[in-house]
C-alpha cells in the first residue's frame, strides 16, 4: 500500500487557475480600454465580466491546463462545465443572450471539434455544425459528473441552442499563466520605452491589490477610468530623468559684435532696461538661443512638448512671480529710477543663477536660464519692476503708430 | 483648447494649425492616390488615420525610421520597431488637440473637406502649398514628402480598426 503524500492535498492546478484568471482579467481589461468604457469584475457573473452601462457586454471563462497536451475535445469537462455556467446564467437572466461569451483556454481545440467550430469570426466558425456536435456529445456521453450540463443543454430547443452558440467564442491555445506576460508586455509597450518590465510589475502589483479589495468589499467592479489612471501614473513616474543635450549647442557662444542683431528683441530690451552690461546681454542672447534651439529639437525629434514644456514654463513663471513680488515689496511705492533698476538687476541675477531643471538629470544651466529669457521675450515675465509698462511703451506704441 | 498666449513657443511654431493642416493635406493626398488602385474611386483619408499619420510624420525619430517603400507591411514594421510603436501610440494622444485644430483650420480655409468620416485634400491648393514648400527648410520638405508616403502606406495597411489595433492606439 502506498502511503499518502502531501502532494495529494496539492491544489496547484486550482491555484494557477485563479492566478491566471487575475492576469487574464488585466490583459483583457487593457485591450478593452482602447475600445470603450466598462467596469470589470471577477467572480461575479463569471470568471471575468465586463459591464457597460450596467449590462454585461462580455463574460470570460478562463481554463488553464498545466498539462501541455490537453485538448478541448467534445466531451471534456472544461467545455461542459463552462456551458453549464452559461446555461444557468442564461436561464436566470443574469447574463442576457446578447452578451459575448468567451472561453479562453490554454488547451488546443481538436480539429473538427465543436470548439474548433466556435472560434472567432472567420471561415472556420460554424455554429450550426457546433450545435450538432454538442447535441451528439450530450446524448452519448456517460460522464455522470457532467450530467447536469448535458441535461441543461438538451433542454434547450434548436433555436435557443443556435442563439446561445452564436454568442460563444472559443479562444484555444492561449499562452499559459507565465507566458501571458508577453501579451501584457505587448499591450503596455507605450507606458515606458525604457522600463518595460518595471511598468508591468507596478501595474500588476496594483491590480492584485485592487482585485483582492474588490473581492473582499465588492463595489460594482473596477472602472476602466481607474485602470487608465493607474497606467498614466506609472507612465509619469517612469519618465526618464534626463533629456538629450546637443553638444554643439552647449558650446555655443555669441560674439560681442553680433549683439546689435538682437537689439530690437524684447528679451534684449528687458536686460537693457535694468542696466545690464554688454557681457550680461551677451549671456542672455547665448542662453536664449541655446534653450530655444534645444527645446525645438526636443519637440521636433520627440514630440516632447505636451505636458513637459508647458508645465516647465508654468513652473518657471511661478518661481519668477515670487521673486518679483518679494523684490517689489521691498521697493515700496516711491522708488527712484536708480532703485528700480537695481531691484530689476536682482531679479535678473536670480534668473541667471536659477537652477530649476526640466528633468532631474538635465544639468546644463542654460535650459532654465534660456527658458526664462524666452518667457521674457514673450513678455510673460520681466526683470524691471515696471517691465510691463516700459515694454508697452517701447513695442506697442510703435505698432500703434505704424497702424495709424 | 489652450489659449494661444498660454502655449509654448514650440507649440506655436511647430504644431500650429496651419502647419499641421498642410501635413494632413499631404497625408490625404497620399491616401487618395493609393485608394484609386483598389477601388475605381478615390476614397478619402479616414479621420482617425489623420491622427495616426500625423503621429508617424511629425516626430523626427519616427519619421527617420519609416520604411523606404509601401511594400513593407505595417505589421512587419511595427514588429521590427517596438519603440516607434510606443512612440506612435503616445504621439496620437499628444497630438489630439493640434490635429483637431488643424482639421478645423484646414476645412475653414479650403485645404481639406470632411465628408462623413473621410478627409479629402483639395487639389486647387497645390500651387499655394508647393510655393510654401519651396521656401521651407529641408526638414519641412522631408516631413511633407513622408506624409504623402504615410498616406499611401496606411491605405495599403487596411481598414482603420486594423491599423489602430496594430499600433496599439486607443480609438
Amino acid at each position: 500500500m502506498t502511503l499518502p503524500s502531501v502532494s495529494n492535498f496539492s491544489a496547484g492546478a486550482s491555484m494557477v487557475g485563479y492566478l491566471y484568471q487575475v492576469r487574464i482579467a488585466l490583459l483583457w481589461a487593457i485591450r478593452r480600454s482602447r475600445i470603450s468604457d466598462f467596469t470589470v469584475s471577477i467572480e461575479t457573473l463569471d470568471d471575468v465580466s465586463f459591464e457597460v452601462d450596467g449590462e454585461p457586454a462580455a463574460v470570460l471563462q478562463a481554463k488553464h491546463s498545466l498539462n501541455a497536451t490537453a485538448t478541448l475535445s467534445d466531451f471534456c469537462p472544461e467545455l461542459w462545465k463552462t456551458l453549464r455556467v452559461w446555461l444557468v446564467g442564461l436561464a436566470s437572466g443574469e447574463v442576457p443572450p446578447g452578451t459575448a461569451r468567451f472561453l479562453i483556454a490554454t488547451a488546443e481545440a481538436q480539429q473538427g471539434s465543436a470548439c474548433a467550430a466556435l472560434g472567432i469570426d472567420g471561415p472556420a466558425r460554424n455554429t450550426t455544425e457546433a450545435a450538432k456536435i454538442l447535441k451528439h456529445a450530450a446524448t452519448t456521453s456517460s460522464n455522470s459528473e457532467l450530467k447536469s450540463a448535458f441535461d441543461g443543454y438538451l433542454t434547450l430547443d434548436d433555436t435557443e441552442r443556435e442563439q446561445l452558440l452564436s454568442s460563444i467564442y472559443v479562444i484555444p491555445a492561449q499562452p499559459d499563466a507565465a507566458a501571458i506576460l508577453e501579451q501584457l508586455q505587448a499591450e503596455l509597450y507605450h507606458v515606458s520605452l525604457h522600463h518595460q518590465d518595471l511598468s508591468i510589475q507596478m501595474l500588476e502589483g496594483w491590480w492584485f491589490k485592487r482585485v483582492l479589495n474588490e473581492l473582499v468589499h465588492p463595489d460594482g467592479g473596477i472602472p476602466r477610468a481607474e485602470i487608465d489612471a493607474q497606467i498614466s501614473e506609472i507612465q509619469e513616474s517612469l519618465k526618464p530623468d534626463t533629456l538629450p543635450i546637443d553638444e554643439e549647442l552647449d558650446m555655443l557662444m555669441v560674439a560681442l559684435d553680433q549683439l546689435p542683431e538682437f537689439a530690437t528683441r524684447p528679451f534684449y530690451r528687458q536686460v537693457e532696461l535694468v542696466g545690464g552690461s554688454q557681457l550680461r546681454i551677451r549671456n542672455a542672447i547665448t542662453s536664449y538661443l541655446q534653450a530655444f534651439r534645444q527645446r525645438s529639437a526636443w519637440t521636433r525629434n520627440d514630440l516632447l512638448f505636451d505636458a513637459d514644456l508647458q508645465k516647465y514654463d508654468r513652473r518657471l513663471h511661478t518661481e519668477w512671480e515670487l521673486q518679483y513680488a518679494q523684490v517689489c515689496d521691498e521697493l515700496g511705492t516711491q522708488a527712484t529710477e536708480e532703485a528700480m533698476a537695481k531691484a530689476g538687476r536682482a531679479i535678473l541675477k536670480w534668473a541667471e543663477d536659477a537652477h530649476l531643471p526640466i528633468r532631474s538629470g538635465v544639468n546644463v544651466p542654460w535650459v532654465c536660464r534660456g527658458s526664462l529669457h524666452m518667457l521674457a521675450e514673450d513678455r510673460r515675465l520681466g526683470w524691471h519692476p515696471d517691465f510691463e509698462a516700459r515694454l508697452k511703451a517701447i513695442f506697442d506704441a510703435s505698432t500703434l503708430r505704424d497702424a495709424v | 483648447m489652450t489659449a494661444w498666449q498660454e502655449r509654448t513657443i514650440e507649440q506655436r511654431n511647430l504644431l500650429n494649425p496651419a502647419f499641421c493642416a498642410v501635413a494632413v493635406w499631404h497625408l490625404a493626398r497620399g491616401y487618395q492616390t493609393e485608394s484609386v488602385i483598389f477601388t475605381s474611386e478615390q476614397t478619402g483619408l479616414p479621420i482617425e488615420l489623420a491622427f495616426v499619420g500625423a503621429s508617424l510624420v511629425l516626430r523626427g525619430h519616427t519619421r527617420d525610421q519609416l520604411p523606404g517603400s509601401i511594400a513593407t507591411s505595417l505589421a512587419t514594421w511595427v514588429h521590427d520597431h517596438p519603440l516607434e510603436r510606443s512612440a506612435v501610440a503616445k504621439g496620437v494622444v499628444v497630438l489630439r488637440e493640434p490635429v483637431r485644430e488643424a482639421l478645423l483650420f484646414g476645412t475653414q480655409h479650403g485645404l481639406l473637406s470632411l465628408d462623413g468620416r473621410w478627409l479629402y485634400a483639395h487639389n486647387k491648393q497645390s500651387k499655394k502649398i508647393n510655393r510654401y514648400l519651396r521656401a521651407s527648410s529641408e526638414e519641412v520638405k522631408e516631413c511633407m514628402r513622408q506624409a504623402v508616403f504615410v498616406g499611401r502606406w496606411l491605405c495599403k495597411a487596411g481598414a482603420p480598426p486594423t491599423v489602430l489595433a496594430l499600433l496599439g492606439v486607443q480609438a
